[in-house]
């Protein structure tokens, strides 16, 4: 009890508290954030140290006895909301580079996700607010299942997109377009991630995947906004993918409309002390094809001939999901970049004047000279 | 046990809202009927979130769906909030998530205020019927929609007057069930504002269209199906800043078609609670509260110079005028200056009574 009460009590304190006690003028920034699963071009400056907690939820139905009204009946929950808390720790080196470790710490079934080690590395001119930025970025990934909580016991297909389990490595190339340093008064930015997502399971060989983050970011000085376009693409633009498993008694296609396919849409709150609170919401924008198609149709039957695929197999990824996270420094140094954007956005802020009605009651002259802190009674 | 345990983060949120207390009503810019958010939005960095139940009756019985939302103001013109309820305490229901953006002087307190609102509804509600879905893969769809809210606040023309008038348009009425049909909704608002507390009164009228499904290939033709109803409720504020709402929804009218009807609620009680977590005045609220003060102390005046008036009408023979009486009064500037020397004199008997102590 005392446990829930300590947890409770600081991740209040984190969230409301802190910003309001430490606000500084000085604006704490990550020079190498992400937006949702989009990655800048920058590194986070020299031992700068950031901790993300994220949690991911959606809805999805996997387990065929929820849909029997009997079940429904004498279960007391019955709502397929999934949840999954997830953390990653970055720590920049030189002005050049920064290292993280990220995981899914607990995922279906309580059971252990994945854990991810890769490193960020950008041109040197980092400490620079520069207008175009590149990088690269290696990850790897351990992924601890594949199985559950599949629909129809297709390896690999989990709600939110393809996984292999075991090793696999992610490259990427970052591009960045910052037009602060060109036009202060636009705080827009244009990111781009592209690469390739390498199983390392003999097996599963063939079901190396594409991968592009595209999207705008719009920031300003205590908020940004972001849309982000996700897809993660098996070698199926000109003709669907065949995937065989069981030994070959399961053989389906993938289409590439049915890749996994997301448009984000965000937003994060950022306070003075680092904090950055952020939501995102990734809508689906993949089409199932088969299903689409209805599966008694001629259209259909003569697809299945074509490909000899034994089940009318479609992804059926979750249509929507949600991301809440919280940034927050354990190390901080104000990087050069970092300070001129802040002083490019506040240059440009409109001026707050703002009424303090406590101090205007109480100001001597005034109406309201009442000598003591006392609530007005109406 | 766990009830308990629930408690402490409630009891927590509570703590961090009263430790900002003072003197003047904190009220969000934001604030609004149950049904209907206002043009205006929260201020910039304000968080202000809640907590509520409605509880009702209709065709398929009584529910009591909990729920959760919050609001952020990001910026003088925008905000983004959601919300999230629990169908009768068993799953969770439809999620939304909004961004306001309104017009301009919306820190002012300005009488014709519009907003025009991106919805994201994202349902959990099993769909089996449109689509690719089906029996054994259902689908639940995330579902955008639009919204505007025009508001009046007469109190901006004449203090004497503290109404607003709210009206909005939606393309959705009912969250649960936009998997199944096109909505279009129409609601107004009555608030009669006071310093700390409203009156409210809603009226709303919903619009449903079935789309083409497995059971109805062809769909609906029109908006077949209307329903509309009242919501009469109250705000009343505690510790001058925590809301508590109540309401009654009784539904006046329904229009359904025969086959596959929409199922009615005939009432909805709902009570809610509003706390602001992390609150600044905004300048449209403060000038509210300002005529508010100023109104009381008008009225105070008034009294004050009605009972010398009356006692100079009772009491002829003393001539006792109004500025004789009030050369009579301290003013505050005296009283001020009276504390002030209290002061003094105490601080050096201390200090009389330190060294004394000392020689002792």
């Amino acid at each position: 009890m005392k446990i829930n009460l300590i947890i409770s009590a600081s991740v209040l304190a984190l969230i409301f508290m802190v910003p309001a006690a430490f606000s500084q003028s000085n604006q704490k920034r990550n020079r190498g954030e992400s937006f949702y699963k989009l990655q800048n071009s920058n590194t986070s400056g020299p031992g700068n140290i950031w901790v993300t907690l994220t949690a991911v939820g959606f809805v999805w139905d996997d387990v065929p006895d929820k849909k029997d009204p009997s079940v429904l009946s004498s279960q007391k929950w019955f709502s397929n909301l999934y949840g999954f808390p997830e953390i990653k720790a970055q720590v920049g080196f030189g002005d050049f580079g920064t290292a993280y470790v990220e995981s899914r710490v607990l995922s279906y079934r309580f059971k252990f996700g994945n854990i991810a080690a890769g490193v960020k590395l950008t041109t040197p001119n980092n400490e620079d607010l520069r207008l175009n930025g590149f990088g690269l970025d290696f990850k790897f990934n351990y992924q601890f299942f594949e199985t559950n909580p599949t629909l129809g016991g297709y390896y690999g297909f989990m709600p939110e997109g393809f996984v292999v389990k075991g090793l696999t490595a992610d490259v990427k190339f970052l591009y960045e377009l910052d037009l602060l340093p060109r036009i202060s008064k636009v705080p827009l930015r244009a990111i781009a991630n592209a690469g390739l997502r390498m199983p390392f399971r003999s097996d599963r060989a063939d079901c190396f995947q594409y991968l592009l983050d595209a999207g705008a970011v719009y920031s300003r000085y205590g908020f940004d906004f972001f849309a982000i376009y996700t897809l993660e693409a098996f070698n199926n633009l000109f003709k669907p993918l065949i995937l065989t498993q069981e030994n070959g008694a399961k053989r389906f296609a993938v289409f590439f409309p049915e890749n996994p396919m997301y448009l984000t849409l965000g937003g994060n709150i950022r306070y003075d002390n680092g904090l950055v609170i952020s939501l995102s919401v990734p809508v689906l924008l993949s089409r199932n094809k088969y299903s689409s198609m209805g599966y008694g149709n001629e259209e259909y039957q003569i697809e299945r001939e074509k490909y000899n695929v034994t089940d009318p197999f479609d992804p059926w990824f979750t249509k929507w999901k949600m991301a809440g996270s919280i940034s927050f420094p354990l190390r901080y140094k104000k990087t050069s970049a970092e300070m001129m954007r802040t002083y490019l956005i506040l240059k440009n802020r409109k001026k707050d004047n703002r009424m303090d009605i406590d101090n205007r009651l109480q100001e001597p002259g005034t109406e309201g000279k009442s000598q003591k802190k006392e609530p007005l009674e109406f | 046990m766990k009830l308990r345990l629930s408690i402490y983060p409630v009891l927590l949120l509570l703590m961090c809202s009263l430790m900002s207390y003072s003197q003047t009503v904190k009220r969000g810019r934001n604030e609004g009927t149950f049904n209907i958010s206002p043009s205006n939005v929260a201020g910039n960095g304000n968080i202000t979130t809640g907590i509520s139940l409605s509880g009702g009756y209709g065709e398929t019985g009584l529910r009591a769906d909990p729920g959760f939302n919050v609001a952020i103001g990001i910026s003088d013109i925008m905000q983004l909030s959601g919300r999230a309820s629990f169908t009768n305490f068993q799953g969770l229901g439809a999620v939304e998530c909004r961004l306001q953006i309104t017009t301009p002087e919306n820190n002012n307190l300005r009488f014709f205020g519009m907003c025009i609102n991106g919805d994201l509804y994202l349902s959990t509600t099993k769909d089996t019927l449109i689509g690719s879905a089906t029996e054994t893969r259902p689908d639940y769809n995330p579902f955008f929609r639009p919204s505007a809210v025009i508001d009046l606040d007469w109190i901006a023309l004449s203090s004497h007057f503290p109404l607003k008038n709210y009206f909005s348009f939606s393309m959705s009425d009912n969250p649960d069930m936009l998997y199944l049909y096109n909505q279009l909704s129409f609601k107004t608002g009555f608030e009669w504002k006071l310093y700390q507390n409203s009156i409210i009164l809603d009226a709303g009228l919903g619009l449903y269209k079935e789309k083409p499904n497995l059971m109805l290939p062809s769909g609906d033709k029109g908006f077949k199906q209307q329903t509309f109803w009242i919501e009469p409720g109250i705000r009343y504020r505690l510790f001058q800043r925590i809301s508590l709402l109540g309401s009654l929804r009784t539904l006046i009218f329904q229009r359904v078609k025969h086959d596959r009807p929409l199922p009615a609620n005939y009432m909805r009680l709902s009570c809610a609670v509003e706390v602001p977590l992390i609150y600044r005045e905004t300048n449209s609220e403060a000038i509210r509260t300002m005529i508010f003060v100023e109104k009381e102390r008008e009225k105070k005046k008034d009294f004050v110079t009605k009972n010398i008036e009356q006692q100079k009408s009772i009491r002829p023979d003393f001539e006792l005028t109004f500025d004789e009486f009030k050369t009579d009064l301290p003013d505050a500037a005296q009283q001020r200056e009276q504390l002030q020397k209290r002061e003094e004199i105490h601080e050096k008997m201390q200090e009389i009574e330190s060294l004394l102590e000392d020689l002792e």
